[in-house]
């Protein structure tokens, strides 16, 4: 599989979400997307699961626009979004076959698979409950699994582990990271973390641009030698306007870490970037 | 997967979903209890009145089908698009549609799937009502069953009816610049056609446009009366009515017993015409249905402008005037322009036409008028999940249903100000003194059944179902002179909206405490 952006712009009236964003994704990888709130991530993401029309630009899917034929993007799409949309009133399995037949599926195949997901997702013991009463984590699974249903060959994710617990993020992550050996797998994120330990490509946007894209180890690399750690007494201690991207509270005081071309105290050292520095680097100290 | 399948798992999902809600249960009951109360009868309020001074009410079996069939024809279609009306909307906000507009599902199915589900929904309404008929029939002539084409054939000609109002539902619903409010406002619009198009097309001969329309199938009926009315007197019947009332001693009148609906070739076709028509409005829905998420921003009322005069100028008079001017603020303001105008022409003509017509008509038209301002009264906040917020606020549940139901007041004394000023000036202490009442029921009741069921489909119903009663008869809300009926009526009413006013500022009390866990 082989998803081309060219040229992707976005307006909402006068206001710009996307700016001529240019991406290749490619089939065999999780792809993490980053940025700041209002960076245009969920824009983009909705062009992609053809939600919403681009201004401008093309997305080619295996070279078929699917500006013009969202069909082509439907039949191999598995979306995720942040809040699963569900009838409460229904259990996981009428949830999950009402699904099933939306994306057309054979109902003998799609009862197969949806037992399948179900004994996966953990979900075989809560498959009789209405919905209503899942907790977020539950529903997670319920729309994770919904959106595996016929087997997609692009799994698109807003936001997947908003609300859930460690574990659960965990879990999560670990799945789409699995899923992404044979997909294009498109995780949204503002949560570094999320990303950093499965995702073989990332995306950095910020007000609606493309500011880097690549493997997670080229932008821990750029941004090296620009994170500089010291110790404070207390927060006051941390000078106005700098980009922190960690305090932590030790028994000698607090351990800050910031990024930026040159250390804003004369204490302050070198210190290796983690990716979460370089990402805080790359969009110019804006908190993600 | 074939395409009938697809629509079949929409229409299932939805249906399923949609019956297992606790309103669906409600209306159920509901249905049931009106076809109970509502049984012929020689004497009283009664479903169905037919020329009381020559056949002895519900005399025969025959009645309790043809009369829950009548009355169900035009209930379900009127109330059933109430209750239809926000099947896509809700898939819209809960996100379900945007999850279907990633998989490969077209609008058609999607749309045709709703339909079905609607269809559903209200054939297993109107079998409630069936089984309330034959219940009834079973009490009141024990051990007289009819034939099943004579049970049966009445309740056959409402159902094109229903199919037809989902179809309709979901239209307006698609349809671009008519919103959720006006939708609602067009239901009213229905609700007021059938019931004038009801004595107009007692003509002997309808217009063929009225028949093809008849979707609640009242005229097939009404010749199916008329032709067993010939079969005992030698003429057709000259008077029938739905939900009127009867008071003509029984003694020496007929026995008139139906035998079903009369078939007919051309109610059949017409029939079928209907069915059609209704496949075609789908299609036409799902046309009109966005193929993707609108990126548009249509500037609403509500809105306030980006520019900084108008701004401050909000600001300004919120602090002024506090909850009571926001709520005002959030009632008028998200009203459409179709609203607007329907409510200034309406204001206009009870100030001018004769005052007989505005007692009769306007005055209850005016106040139907208002079902979208009043309809999210007490529910919004936990639509919304603002009351989370508010109950976070010492005492804020409270001064909020108060100032809203000061809002709705103001409101409706607004809107009835023309007919308040017209009893003034004609000295009618009576008509002032009932509208007046009514203007304060009306908020009351509207924050009472938003603030219990969390819900605006209840206080939605109950209007129009006030708004069918009082349209049938006036002097059930509007007294036309003190006598010891009407000062009765207006006392329960006064005191009704005294209880509903203490019940919901009672909840919200009850709400803003904090319970102990379990």
């Amino acid at each position: 599989m082989n998803l081309e952006i060219r040229s992707l712009s976005m307006n909402y009236g006068k206001a710009k979400a996307l700016s001529d964003v240019t991406l290749t994704l490619k089939s065999g990888g999780l792809t993490g997307l980053v940025g700041p709130n209002g960076a245009g991530k969920s824009t983009l993401l909705k062009i992609l699961a053809t939600l919403l029309k681009p201004s401008r630009g093309e997305i080619l899917l295996n070279g078929k626009d699917i500006r013009k034929k969202p069909d082509a993007m439907r039949n191999v799409l598995g979306y995720l979004p942040q809040d699963i949309p569900v009838y409460g009133n229904l259990n996981a399995w009428e949830y999950l076959t009402f699904l099933a037949s939306a994306k057309k599926m054979e109902p003998s195949a799609a009862r197969k698979q949806i037992g399948s997901l179900m004994q996966t997702l953990h979900l075989s013991d809560v498959g009789r409950k209405p919905l209503s009463g899942f907790s977020g984590g539950m529903r997670q699974r319920v729309g994770i699994a919904a959106a595996l249903l016929g087997d997609p060959k692009v799994i698109i994710a807003d936001e997947p582990t908003t609300g859930l617990d460690p574990q659960e993020r965990v879990t999560l992550r670990s799945l789409l990271s699995g899923l992404a050996a044979s997909r294009i797998v498109l995780l949204s994120t503002h949560i570094v973390s999320d990303v950093e330990a499965v995702a073989s490509d990332l995306v950095v946007l910020k007000k609606g641009k493309v500011l880097f894209h690549g493997a997670p180890e080229e932008l821990t690399n750029c941004a090296d030698g620009h994170v500089w750690e010291y110790t404070v007494a207390d927060f006051s201690g941390i000078p106005a306007g700098s980009a922190v991207s960690s305090a932590v509270q030790g028994t000698r005081g607090i351990r800050v870490k910031t990024v930026g071309a040159r250390p804003v105290e004369a204490q302050a050292l070198a210190a290796s970037p983690t990716l979460e520095d370089a990402c805080l680097y790359m969009i110019g100290g804006e908190a993600l | 997967m074939r395409p009938s399948g697809t629509v079949w798992g929409v229409a299932k999902a939805d249906f399923l979903e949609r019956v297992r809600q606790f309103s669906f249960t409600v209306f159920c009951a509901f249905s049931a209890f009106f076809t109970l109360w509502f049984v012929p009868r020689p004497n009283g309020f009664t479903a169905l009145a037919i020329d009381p001074s020559v056949f002895r009410q519900g005399s025969d079996p025959s009645w309790m089908p043809m009369s829950a069939a009548m009355c169900s024809g035009m209930m379900l279609c009127v109330f059933g698009f109430a209750y239809l009306f926000h099947s896509v909307q809700r898939d819209r906000e809960s996100g379900v549609l945007s999850l279907l507009q990633t998989s490969p599902i077209s609008r058609t199915a999607y749309l045709f799937g709703k339909l079905v589900s609607d269809t559903m929904l209200l054939l297993c309404l109107l079998g409630v009502i069936m089984a309330s008929a034959f219940f009834t029939m079973e009490i009141r002539f024990p051990g007289r069953l009819l034939s099943p084409w004579d049970f049966f054939s009445p309740f056959l000609s409402v159902i094109p009816g229903l199919v037809f109002v989902s179809a309709f539902a979901l239209l307006m619903e698609c349809a671009p610049l008519i919103g959720r409010r006006s939708g609602l406002s067009i239901a009213l619009f229905l609700c007021v056609s059938i019931v004038i198009l009801m004595p107009a097309s007692m003509g002997r001969n309808p217009y063929r446009l009225i028949s093809v329309f008849d979707f609640s199938g009242f005229l097939w009926m009404r010749d199916s009366i008329s032709a067993a009315a010939f079969t005992v007197t030698g003429r057709p019947a000259a008077q029938i009515n739905i939900l009127a009332g009867s008071h003509m001693d029984s003694a020496g009148l007929k026995v008139l017993a139906f035998h079903g609906l009369t078939p007919t070739f051309s109610y059949f076709i017409d029939k079928l015409f209907l069915l059609a028509v209704s496949i075609l409005l789908t299609f036409v829905a799902s046309c009109l249905l966005p193929k993707t998420e609108r990126t548009d921003w249509f500037p609403r009322l509500s809105h306030t402008s980006s520019k900084g005069k108008k701004d401050s100028g909000g600001v300004v008079l919120a602090y002024r005037f506090g909850l009571f001017y926001s709520e005002l603020r959030k009632m008028l303001l998200g009203q459409s322009l179709t609203w607007w105008v329907g409510a200034a022409g309406l204001w206009i003509a009870c100030l001018l036409s004769p005052v007989d017509i505005v007692r009769s008509t306007l005055v209850t038209l005016e106040f139907a008028w208002l079902m979208p301002v009043f309809s999210c009264m007490g529910c919004m906040e936990y639509r919304s999940g603002m009351a989370t917020l508010l109950r976070t606020v010492p005492g804020a549940m409270v001064r909020q249903a108060s100032a809203c139901w000061r809002a709705g007041t103001a409101i409706s004394l607004a809107a009835a100000a023309p007919a308040l000023l017209r009893f003034l000036c004609l000295a009618d202490g009576a008509g002032f003194l009932s509208v007046l009442i009514a203007a304060l029921l009306l908020p009351s009741m509207a924050l009472f059944l938003g603030e219990w069921s969390a819900s605006n489909r209840p206080f939605e119903i109950f209007l129009l179902i006030l708004c069918i009663l009082a349209l049938n008869v006036p002097t059930l809300f509007l007294a036309d002179g003190f006598s010891t009926a009407s000062c009765t009526r207006m006392a329960v009413a006064a005191l009704l909206s005294a209880v509903m006013l203490f019940l919901s500022f009672a909840k919200r009390a009850a709400g803003q405490t904090v319970r102990a866990g379990s």
